[in-house]
């Protein structure tokens, strides 16, 4: 389902969604050895198979392997990594993360022509945010 | 500047361009940017001359290693074009002098 119906359904923290196996949001992209934490239970671990509803996850400390739904991921990312847009209205952008709020990462757009301009210590910006 | 909020599950880790260190900033006081023209090797065609398993195949340049111990001196790490179904479009990391352009 589009992610714009995935986020109303969880919005309506209706018992029978919240305990249903959901499908994950269509825009979403998994693949295999990314770096992951599973929202519910905060736990970090590694994707090591991905099926229709559930990936099979490697848990961080030798906890073992479990199966979790998708929609119960979110993907690990760290200021300074460089990442790319792989899907919705901004698919191909790159850029640079410069920050990590919960699931929502903040990130310098390079894909544009020049690139990243290069900011002195003491220059003023002016910060435009687009969100989607 | 343009800040993106995005949601993670829509991005993946890609390898970080190289970028040199940019000219400092103009007598004006405008910010200066990176120009795609400051990073020539990016994106060069080479073929691979060592001796070697890998030498004749062509390779794109994806990231130069400036700064390496090697006699060289750069390293640069390079994806090969070939169809290879074990391995596709691998990258690999060679000396500055393994590798000429290709035309």
């Amino acid at each position: 389902m589009p992610s714009r119906l995935f986020f109303l359904f969880e919005q309506s923290k209706h018992p029978l969604i919240l305990t249903s196996t959901i499908p994950r949001p269509q825009e979403w992209v998994f693949e295999e050895d990314e770096q992951i934490v599973i929202c519910s239970s905060k736990k970090e671990g590694t994707i090591t198979a991905i099926e229709m509803m559930h990936a099979e996850v490697q848990l961080a400390n030798g906890e073992g392997t479990i199966s979790v739904p998708l929609h119960d991921l979110c993907k690990v990312f760290v200021a300074g990594d460089s990442v790319s847009i792989r899907s919705g209205a901004l698919n191909g952008r790159t850029g640079l993360v410069v920050s990590v709020n919960d699931d929502i990462a903040y990130i310098v757009d390079n894909s544009l022509e020049g690139g990243i301009p290069y900011i002195h210590s003491g220059d003023s910006i002016q910060v435009f945010i687009i969100r989607y | 500047m343009q800040l993106l909020e995005v949601h993670v599950n829509l991005l993946r880790i890609v390898i970080a361009p190289y970028l040199p260190t940019p000219h400092p900033m103009s007598s004006t006081g405008c910010i200066s940017k990176v120009s795609q023209t400051w990073t020539p090797w990016l994106g060069i065609t080479v073929m691979i001359v060592k001796a070697g398993p890998h030498k004749g195949y062509k390779a794109v340049v994806k990231n130069v290693l400036p700064g390496q111990t090697t006699s060289s001196n750069p390293r640069l790490e390079i994806q090969f074009q070939h169809l290879n179904s074990s391995s596709p479009f691998k990258i690999i990391t060679v000396d500055y002098d393994d590798v000429v352009e290709s035309t």
